[in-house]
């Protein structure tokens, strides 16, 4: 073969081998790592229904639970500065629905607690319990 | 040549969090190192002994997956008392540093 | 081991150099077209197999060398596990198996013998073989100091350039040298083929050094951090030895550049003796660039000086920052510039036009002027330095570490200094007003030896025994507080209730914001992110501008101010004091709030409530006191806020740990 022939082949095997070879171990790592944290989520979703089955739930709903500070009470509502609750929300200030369970007349502003939320997690859940911290 | 030996001076330390030799009143969740230029994950790690040489760090020591030059380790809940903090890293270019700091406990 | 690597990396960096530069200058002479260039392609060939062994061989010695080190047993250099592990876990280690890819691939090419009779077979190998080492040498550039200390490829990419015009000039010369010898063996005129290279070599050589220069200039400029790095680390001194050896090697190529037009004179004797000295003097040019590659090889193996403490080495040093205080060179910078360019111009014209006929005395008596003229206008900027002046503190500039140097100072040194006011009216010791604006010259590090050692002329004890060193830069944190709390107050740079556009200098010390049991933050977590309102209160004053907070805080928000308020006392009842009518959601801190308003009342001196707007990049902009200023109403610190949204460029971000 020609030497010129030959030296085409092997700029092409080297950039074919080198583009190819990063782009798909790149590409694996991404999906390897996505694959992990989806199957992370589920299993905690799954503990979740599971503690809520427990604590006498309907089907489908999870139980959260919670740590923070009580910044307000009142009658059917309570304003918490909490950390993340994993699976829910990020570490910020919420209100949370009180349900009739939730023995919120010793808890005052300024309080640590910890709580737990019930529901299907769209944006019905309910306060049921909660302690001091 | 300097006459004064720099214990506390540490290259490639840019910052941490709890802050180098300060004094706290709660106890770290976790410990936080930035440095100033991008790490090796496979081979850069923290942990964080007690007093009595006791490893009180989570065993987690991972670069920040977000920030190449941030190592950080998750604590196990600490009592009062002085802690260091020992880490070993290895930047992109190859080079190995180490040190350590220390903070308290209040 | 460092040494070990130090000596395998020089020698792999010099193999791919020499090889990139054969290949360079066999393709800069052509397709050999008479026996001796033939003959002398046959040794370059020769030369380049021995090359790319010693090259596959070293750089095995360096994969082995940093596995022992990335583990940190020397053992580890051997084991066959913990070097595969080094070589495909790590950027290094991938680069590495790239490179020696490709360095395998091109011995593949030299050792293989083909057919290069015809023109274009010959252009592809040789040009395949430059295109392989070429690619294997800037490859070392993607695993250097500023590949690592930036996330963009732009300094990877000044790197890289450096690297390809060295192996294109430094790897061409030994070959280079060769040519000429051989061309110049018998007393015959040389090989015109042989002229023809060296002259075409002599103009694309020009070149490249100026990228070379210019390539070096830029990576220097990002690794080092000024002339303090550059005299007062091993990297820098480095540096500079290397510097001073390429000087010498230009000089030398500079003159076998002069030499270049006899070497086509008629005279077959001449040109051919002209052959043997540049051969001679290219030699000894290749000699000494070898030494900078190992020069080079060092730096790469020291810490950049950007990130290395200095030791200054001398007992003087400039300070930059103070021009206003030396009137002349405060009126020069208000000239308008064309004016000056214009006189200058004129100037330097008719000097040229009188002194023509002699440069030198031109040259002399200018540099003359110009040096006695520094020394003396620079004369109020020279200050007296110390061995750690360069020295960057390392411990943080925080709340907590100002409230400690507070604690350190009263201790030790307020019995000679004097404890600082509130009103600054008080009387001051007989030894240095700390507050004094000779102070403020001095940088951080010249406080640490003063302290460290003393000044036992002025009757100052030494404190190196005394103090441990984390608490000498506790003081030297407050200190820094303390001369800005002086500045803040009064004068040109008062920081008062209205925010001064385009005026940010007072950074604020970081503090650590802890409420009850949750995980605490800290304000350079907001950093880039939101603006803070710092509140210090204390009830039962504040309360009725709490509660205006409370309800104004939505609004606040949605501006991008996060209220961060800090009673006196440490209290986990703090939240439930301030009430829920109407609810309180910004963080209110309950722990570590002594330390915090011992530092921020430095700003604000007294007990009444205060109030710092802290921008985006962490500088005090505005500071209320309901004794002084009065409390903001309710809109005036939404103007305070869109006042700093409205400026153009934000101030860079001040520096942790002061300097």
């Amino acid at each position: 073969m020609r030497m010129w022939q030959v030296a085409i082949l092997v700029n092409l095997a080297l950039a074919v081998g080198l583009g190819f070879g990063y782009g798909a171990w790149g590409r694996r790592l991404a999906t390897l790592d996505g694959e992990v944290k989806t199957a992370q989520a589920q299993v905690e979703q799954l503990t979740r229904e599971r503690e809520a089955c427990f604590a006498g739930a309907r089907i489908g709903e999870q139980l959260w639970e919670g740590r923070g500070i009580v910044r307000a009470v009142y009658p059917k509502m309570l304003i918490v500065t909490h950390e993340e609750i994993r699976g829910l929300l990020p570490a910020r200030t919420t209100g949370f629905r009180l349900a009739d369970s939730a023995d919120h007349d010793r808890a005052h502003a300024g309080d640590p607690i910890r709580f737990w939320l019930q529901g299907t997690g769209t944006g019905n859940n309910v306060l049921v319990r909660l302690e001091s911290w | 040549m300097l006459g004064v030996v720099l214990a506390l001076a540490h290259s490639r330390l840019q910052r941490a969090e709890p802050p180098v030799e300060s004094n706290l009143k709660r106890p770290p969740s976790e410990v936080k190192v930035y440095f100033t230029e991008r790490l090796e994950p496979a081979y850069s790690t923290v942990r964080v002994n007690d007093e009595h040489g006791v490893q009180v760090d989570r065993q987690d020591s991972h670069v920040d997956p977000s920030n190449p030059r941030l190592l950080r380790a998750k604590l196990q809940l600490l009592e009062h008392g002085a802690y260091s903090v020992i880490w070993r890293v290895l930047s992109v270019d190859g080079k190995v540093t180490e040190g350590r700091f220390t903070f308290r406990v209040e | 081991m460092t040494t070990l690597l130090f000596v395998a990396q020089w020698v792999h960096l010099a193999q791919c150099v020499l090889l990139t530069g054969a290949f360079f200058l066999l393709l800069l002479a052509g397709w050999p077209a008479t026996d001796f260039m033939r003959r002398w392609e046959q040794h370059v060939l020769c030369w380049a197999r021995w090359l790319v062994i010693v090259a596959l061989a070293s750089g095995a010695a360096v994969l082995s060398v940093r596995t022992g080190m990335f583990e940190g047993r020397p053992e580890a250099a051997l084991e066959p596990r913990a070097i595969w592990h080094a070589m495909l876990d790590t950027r290094p280690g991938f680069l590495w198996i790239v490179r020696h890819g490709l360095l395998i691939v091109l011995a593949a090419f030299l050792f293989l013998s083909g057919d290069v009779s015809a023109r274009q077979n010959w252009i592809a190998a040789r040009g395949e073989a430059f295109l392989l080492t070429a690619l294997a040498l800037v490859l070392i550039g993607s695993s250097g100091h500023l590949a690592a200390s930036s996330e963009s490829l732009w300094p990877q990419a000044i790197d890289m350039v450096h690297l390809l015009s060295a192996g294109i000039w430094v790897g061409g010369l030994p070959p280079l040298a060769l040519l000429l010898y051989g061309a110049s063996q018998n007393a015959a005129a040389p090989d015109p083929y042989a002229v023809q290279t060296m002259q075409r070599f002599s103009r694309v050589a020009l070149i490249t050094v100026l990228i070379l220069a210019g390539s070096g200039i830029a990576s220097a400029w990002l690794l080092v951090g000024g002339i303090a790095g550059l005299v007062g680390t091993t990297h820098g001194c480095l540096l500079l030895a290397k510097f001073a050896v390429l000087v010498l090697a230009l000089l030398l190529a500079a003159v076998s550049r002069a030499m270049v037009p006899t070497l086509s004179s008629p005279t077959a004797a001449k040109s051919s003796a002209t052959a043997r000295r540049m051969a001679g003097f290219i030699a000894i040019e290749a000699g000494l660039v070898l030494v900078v590659l190992g020069l080079a090889t060092a730096m790469t193996v020291t810490t950049p000086a950007l990130h290395d403490d200095p030791v200054w080495p001398w007992p003087v040093r400039i300070v930059h920052d103070f021009l206003p205080v030396v009137p002349v060179l405060q009126r020069l910078t208000q000239l308008p510039i064309a004016d000056v360019l214009a006189v200058s111009g004129l100037t330097i014209f008719a000097i040229v036009f009188l002194v023509r006929r002699r440069p030198i005395l031109l040259f002399a008596t200018l540099f003359a002027l110009v040096v006695s003229g520094a020394t003396i206008g620079f004369q109020p900027l020279i200050v007296q330095a110390y061995p750690t002046s360069f020295v960057r503190s390392p411990l943080s500039y925080t709340a907590g570490s100002i409230a400690e140097g507070m604690a350190v100072y009263q201790a030790h040194c307020a019995s000679c200094h004097g404890t600082p006011t509130p009103d600054r009216a008080g009387g001051w010791g007989s030894a240095v007003d700390l507050l004094a604006s000779e102070t403020i010259w001095r940088s951080a590090g010249d406080l640490f030896w003063l302290i460290t050692h003393g000044r036992p002329n002025l009757g100052m004890a030494e404190f190196g025994s005394r103090l441990q060193e984390a608490q000498r830069w506790h003081v030297i944190n407050f200190l820094r507080a303390l001369d800005m709390s002086g500045f803040c107050a009064s004068g040109p740079s008062r920081i008062g209730a209205v925010v001064k556009q385009d005026y940010a200098w007072l950074s604020a010390p970081d503090l650590t914001i802890s409420v009850g049991p949750l995980t605490p933050t800290s304000l350079p977590d907001l950093r880039g992110k939101r603006m803070v309102l710092l509140v210090l209160y204390s009830l039962p004053g504040s309360r009725a501008r709490m509660t205006e907070l409370a309800r104004q805080y939505g609004t606040l928000s949605v501006l991008g101010v996060e209220v961060v308020a800090v009673p006196p006392q440490s209290s986990p009842e703090a939240i439930a004091e301030l009430g829920q009518s109407p609810p309180v959601l910004f963080p209110v801190v309950t722990n570590g709030n002594q330390e915090i308003t011992a530092a921020y009342r430095m700003f604000a001196p007294g007990t009444a409530h205060a109030e710092f707007l802290i921008d985006r990049q962490g500088y005090i902009r505005a500071i209320w006191r309901s004794d002084l200023t009065g409390m903001p109403e309710a809109d005036v610190v939404q103007t305070q806020v869109e006042r700093l949204n409205g400026e153009k460029s934000p101030p860079p971000l001040p520096d942790d740990h002061v300097h």
